[in-house]
C-alpha cells in the first residue's frame, strides 16, 4: 500500500514536470510589408505580413465573389483553365478529395480561370457539372483578364499567356492555402497525391485557430 | 548426411517456387508492362492511375465498354485526340482529349498494357499491324 501511494506520487511528479510537447503550427507566408511611422520625433519600422486584398470576380452561376465570400473561412486557390491539356484535369481530381472532405467544414476552394475569353460563367458553370459541383463551396471564378492576373501576383502565383504552350496558357501546378484571416500558409504540389495529403494535414490545424 | 541434404533441397525449392510465383502475380505483372510508364506518362494524369477517370470530366478506361468495344479506334483517338459526346458505362461525357504523340513502340506497348490490365479486351498487337493502325489516321 506504502509503496503503491510512493510510486502515485513519482508518476505525478514526473508527469507534471513533462512539458507538453509544442503544438504544430503552419507557418505565415507571403509579402512581408514594411511601414514606417514617426512617433516622437523617432522613426519606427514595423514589419506586417500582407493579407489578400479585396477583390471582386465573377462564380460560375454568375454570382458576385468578393472577400465577403470567404471572410472567416479557410480557403484553397488555385489557377487553371477548361481547355488545359496537361496538369489541370489531375489538379481537379486531387481538389475533389479535398472538397468531399472538408466542404462540410466550411473549407472553400476557389478554382481560378486565367482563360476570361473562353471560360465565360455558363462555360464555368459546365465544367463544374462535370464534376458533379452545383454548390456555393467550390468556385470557379472569371472576371476582367488584368485583375485576375494581378490576383494570381498578389498569392505569388505563376500564371501566363503563352501562344507556344498547349492550350495556350502556363502556370504552376500549386495549391495555395489560406486561413481565415486571409493570409497565406501554405503552396502544396497540386499535381501529387502526396501535396494534397500534406495540404488536408495543415487544414486540419488552420481549422482549430480563430 | 545425404538423406539430409535431399530433404532439404525438397523444402527449399518449392518454397521458393512459391513465392516466385506470389510475388509475380502480385507485385510484379502490371506494374512491370511497358506499356504501363506509357501510361502513367501520357494518360494517368487525366484518367487517373487505375484508370478510374475523373467525376464526369474524364471518362474511365478501367473496363470501359466504350475502349472495349472500338479499341482498334485508340491509336487514331490518342494520335488526333477528340471532341465529342461520348458515352462511357453509361455515362455521357463531353470534354476535349488533345492529340497524344507517340512512337509506334510506346503505342504498341501502351495498347497491349491497356488491353490486358485495364480495359480487358481479348486483343494483344505486334508492332507491324499498329505501325498501318497508326498511318491509317494521320491526316
Ligand atoms: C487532357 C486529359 C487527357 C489525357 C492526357 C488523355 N485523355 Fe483520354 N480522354 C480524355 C477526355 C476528356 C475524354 C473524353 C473525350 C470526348 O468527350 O471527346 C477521353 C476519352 C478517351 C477514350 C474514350 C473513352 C473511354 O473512356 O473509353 C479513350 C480510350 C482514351 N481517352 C484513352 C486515352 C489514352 C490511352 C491516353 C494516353 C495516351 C489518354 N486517353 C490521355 C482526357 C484525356
Amino acid at each position: 500500500m506504502k509503496w503503491h501511494l510512493i510510486l502515485c506520487a513519482a508518476m505525478l511528479l514526473s508527469l507534471s514536470s513533462c512539458k507538453p510537447p509544442p503544438e504544430p503550427k503552419v507557418k505565415v507566408l507571403g509579402e512581408t510589408l514594411v511601414y514606417h511611422q514617426t512617433i516622437d520625433g523617432q522613426v519606427r519600422y514595423d514589419t506586417v505580413t500582407a493579407v489578400i486584398p479585396q477583390f471582386h470576380f465573377i462564380d460560375q452561376y454568375g454570382h458576385q465573389v468578393d472577400t465577403g465570400t470567404i471572410s472567416g473561412h479557410v480557403y484553397v486557390v488555385d489557377f487553371f483553365f477548361t481547355h488545359c491539356p496537361s496538369i489541370c484535369p489531375k489538379m481537379k481530381a486531387e481538389l475533389h478529395k479535398v472538397y468531399e472532405k472538408y466542404s462540410d467544414k466550411g473549407v472553400l476552394i476557389l478554382s481560378h480561370s486565367i482563360d476570361p475569353e473562353r471560360d465565360t460563367f455558363p462555360a464555368l458553370r459546365l465544367y463544374a457539372e462535370k464534376l458533379n459541383i452545383d454548390n456555393n463551396k467550390w468556385l470557379f471564378l472569371t472576371g476582367d483578364h488584368d485583375s485576375i492576373y494581378a490576383m494570381a501576383d498578389r498569392y505569388l502565383a505563376y500564371a501566363k499567356e503563352d501562344k507556344e504552350s498547349p492550350g495556350g496558357f502556363v502556370h504552376d501546378g500549386n495549391f495555395i492555402l489560406v486561413d481565415k484571416k486571409r493570409h497565406i500558409r501554405g503552396y502544396y504540389d497540386g499535381t501529387t497525391d502526396e501535396g494534397t495529403e500534406k495540404m488536408m494535414s495543415d487544414i486540419e490545424l488552420l481549422l482549430h485557430e480563430k | 548426411m545425404k538423406s539430409k541434404f535431399l530433404r532439404i533441397i525438397l523444402i527449399v525449392v518449392p518454397l521458393g517456387c512459391i513465392s516466385f510465383f506470389l510475388y509475380m502475380t502480385f507485385f510484379h505483372s502490371a506494374y512491370d508492362h511497358p506499356g504501363r510508364y506509357v501510361y502513367l506518362d501520357h494518360c494517368s494524369s487525366c484518367h487517373g492511375e487505375k484508370g478510374e477517370g475523373i467525376q464526369q470530366l474524364v471518362p474511365p478506361l478501367a473496363d470501359a465498354d466504350l475502349a472495349r468495344e472500338q479499341f482498334d479506334s485508340l491509336p487514331c483517338w490518342i494520335l488526333a485526340g477528340t471532341n465529342r459526346p461520348m458515352i462511357v458505362n453509361g455515362k455521357t461525357y463531353d470534354q476535349p482529349m488533345y492529340p497524344t504523340a507517340m512512337t509506334d513502340i510506346e503505342m504498341t506497348n501502351l495498347l497491349n498494357y491497356l488491353a490486358s490490365d485495364m480495359v480487358h479486351a481479348k486483343r494483344q498487337y505486334k508492332s507491324d499491324a499498329v505501325i498501318k493502325m497508326m498511318q491509317r489516321c494521320r491526316p
